[in-house]
């Protein structure tokens, strides 16, 4: 009797046990990759077709993030463009894991409504659906947003295609003399425009946090100076024009300060200035250079170059002051570091054998993985969603931006009109 | 017989000795009438009265004398005649004696005889009532053998029937056990086989994040229909990534419909699934 109920018992526990407690299958391998993403070509209105094209601008977006492989439009083997006519098997059959439809309407001349869906196709259902009212000047901003919504939606990281990127970029003039320009893109290359120009060189433009304002250095007149200019209305305002350099401005994370570099003192250092009182702080005095500055997420801190150890490594100071601590020791080079958005990382240029190349460091392990593969890769700039890097490579001789996913599995170059490109700087999101 | 006097020396050596005694008291008991003489006849005194009273006295005197010639010849006579009585008597005795001691003899020899033959008839029976009961107890002892034996036999049938229906139980039950392990094991076989399926479709699937870090992980549970087919895939425990959490779904879907047990047993177990997506460097 005792044993039936002990069977009994056990067999029922045997069986809750089964019922609950699930089998538990352990997944390690997998592979890494680009989530293979079909954008169909969006339908065209019949009339007044705008010139650019949707589609195609989202597909070199995601594809130039590194975290996207689409499809290549010939491989398709359907093209649905309403969501009745999506079949999940044409996708499935092709192993894309999700799915892009839409359509660009006319809405009167030069308005469009850009109309898309996102779906998961081996789940077989739409994941995102959206119609945006647009322009015919604003189809590629409006393209690079819904690359945005894409991106966010399924890595779970803000995308930051619809922002902009400035940069100095040389043209040889008719007379041989080259102009310099400082000028803004889209952060694909597109769209550029021109905010100075300048028979001097201009250097180091750096964002302010809201995206309307940019610093840089200017040698208009034979001198160095630092200006921070407007954008949009072109008004400009010279910050500091001291003897010896004036250079590197960078704006602090909460657009009240510049860091800087100045050698009013006699040898270059780090000075702050409050940007709306002009008053100056010098932050590092040393009889070495000290130079290109840049703040962390939080303000806190400052990195920075210096070659007081005999060559130039990164070094970091609390942007009240205080005393400089060396965070890198690898390699004879270290030089123009920027935090990532989330403070983790830092970016720089460092010295592989004769090469120049672009690196991330870890601020906890302090290692270097190198990310780019030129020989005179120089100036970094974190995108801010710290997803991309994009920097300044030579190609036959000649300067052109490339961008870099921080995994460093894709290097891009961006589609770049003539000129010397040099000195990128990625904007803030946009606001 | 010989074994029983062997074992009853003891009694034998009493009856012996008693029979010796009671031959000694009959043979002297025959002595002791033989001393017993008859007792002698006693004199008689004459008296003698002198004159009258003399003559008298002689008369009778004489008278006496004559009546003690008379009395002596009658007492002669008398005692001739006594004598001869005596004699008679003593012949007759003697006779009867002889007789008597003939007769005792002879019933003493009867006696002997019928206590011999009653003796004999005594151990007879005895010896009859001995064997009877020795008969009696052997067959009582035997019976009681047989019965022994019978319920012995009985007893060990019984214990043999059911050390074999136990034995037979045992068996059975062991053919079970056997037949459960058995299955057991091949359940536990296709249950490996499987789960290994499953596994190694979806880590086909998996495509993550690239530069995923390693520490990522997430665990989804997934619920199948009958056939395998992904009916529902639920996050229990997210990565904190989103691209990783997704990753990690698709492989599931993508891997639809996973790989199902033939065992109908089986099936009800994987019907619910955990999965833990863990990258290993």
């Amino acid at each position: 009797m005792l044993i039936k109920w002990v069977q009994t018992l056990g067999l029922s526990l045997l069986l809750m046990v089964s019922a609950h407690a699930d089998l538990t299958i352990e997944i390690t391998q997998g592979s890494e990759g680009a989530l293979p993403i079909a954008i169909v070509p969006f339908q065209q209105p019949v009339t007044g077709a705008p010139t650019q094209n949707v589609d195609q601008i989202v597909t070199s977006d995601l594809a130039r993030s590194g975290r996207f492989q689409p499809l290549p439009v010939a491989d398709m083997l359907s093209r649905p463009v309403q969501p009745n006519q999506v079949d999940f098997r044409d996708w499935r059959a092709l192993n894309v894991e999700n799915l892009v439809i839409g359509q660009v309407d006319a809405k009167g001349p030069g308005a469009f409504d850009v109309s898309f869906r996102l779906y998961d196709v081996y789940r077989g259902e739409q994941i995102l659906g959206y119609t945006l009212q647009t322009s015919a000047d604003e189809l590629r901003s409006t393209s690079h947003r819904i690359a945005d919504l894409i991106y966010e939606t399924l890595t779970g990281n803000k995308g930051a295609f619809d922002t902009r990127i400035a940069y100095v970029t040389s043209i040889a003039g008719q007379t041989g003399k080259p102009t310099i320009h400082l000028r803004v893109a889209d952060a694909d290359g597109y769209n550029p425009s021109s905010i100075v120009s300048s028979s001097d060189p201009i250097m180091s433009p750096s964002w302010s946090p809201d995206g309307q304002k940019i610093a840089y250095v200017s040698f208009e007149n034979g001198r160095s100076s630092i200006y921070v200019q407007e954008i949009y209305t072109g008004a400009r305002e010279k910050l500091t024009s001291f003897k010896g350099i004036n250079g590197a401005p960078v704006w602090s994370p909460d657009g009240t300060k510049i860091a800087l570099t100045l050698s009013k003192g006699g040898n270059p250092d780090i000075y702050i200035m409050d940007v709306r009182s002009k008053k100056l702080t010098q932050l590092t005095s040393h009889w070495a250079i000290d130079t290109e500055p840049a703040w962390s997420p939080d303000g806190r801190f400052i990195v920075y170059t210096s070659d007081r150890g005999g060559n130039p490594q990164i070094y970091r100071v609390e942007a009240d002051g205080g005393k400089a601590y060396r965070m890198t020791f690898e390699g004879k080079y270290n030089a123009k570091a920027s935090y990532s958005p989330d403070g983790k990382q830092l970016t720089l240029v460092t010295r592989v054998g004769e090469d120049y190349r672009i690196g991330l460091m870890d601020l906890r392990t302090r290692d270097i993985r190198l990310l780019s593969t030129g020989d005179l890769d120089e100036s970094p700039s974190f995108a801010p969603n710290g997803d991309m890097i994009i920097y300044a490579t030579r190609n036959k001789n000649r300067g052109v931006l490339a961008a870099v996913s921080t995994d460093g599995r894709v290097e891009q170059r961006l589609v770049l009109q003539a000129g010397d490109v040099r000195e990128p700087a990625w904007s803030p999101f946009h606001q | 017989m010989w074994e029983l006097i062997q074992t009853n020396q003891k009694a034998l050596g009493a009856a012996v000795g008693i029979h010796l005694l009671l031959l000694l008291v009959m043979f002297f008991g025959v002595n002791w009438t033989d001393d017993a003489k008859p007792l002698p006849a006693t004199p008689v005194v004459q008296a003698t009265v002198v004159d009258q009273a003399a003559l008298d006295k002689e008369v009778k005197k004489l008278k006496a004398a004559e009546d003690k010639k008379r009395k002596q010849k009658e007492a002669a006579e008398k005692k001739k005649k006594a004598e001869a009585k005596r004699k008679a008597e003593a012949e007759r005795k003697a006779a009867e004696k002889k007789k008597q001691e003939a007769a005792k003899k002879k019933r003493l020899a009867e006696e002997k005889k019928k206590k011999a033959a009653a003796e004999k008839k005594r151990l007879a029976e005895e010896k009859k009532q001995k064997a009877a009961a020795e008969k009696q107890r052997k067959a009582e002892e035997a019976a009681k053998k047989a019965a022994a034996e019978k319920k012995r036999q009985a007893e060990e049938a019984a214990l043999k029937k059911a050390e074999a229906e136990k034995k037979k139980a045992e068996a059975a039950a062991r053919q079970l056990e056997l037949e459960a392990q058995y299955q057991a094991e091949q359940d536990l076989t296709e249950k490996q086989l499987i789960m290994a399926a499953i596994q190694q479709k979806v880590d086909r699937n998996w495509l993550r994040p690239p530069g995923t870090p390693q520490n990522l992980s997430c665990e989804v549970r997934v619920r199948l229909g009958a056939n395998g087919s992904v009916l529902l895939v639920s996050i229990i425990k997210s990565s904190g990534d989103v691209g990783f959490d997704r990753s990690v779904e698709s492989a599931v879907s993508k891997a639809d419909p996973l790989p199902m047990p033939t065992s109908p047993r089986l099936v009800s177990q994987f019907r619910d699934i955990r999965f833990v997506f863990k990258p290993s460097s």
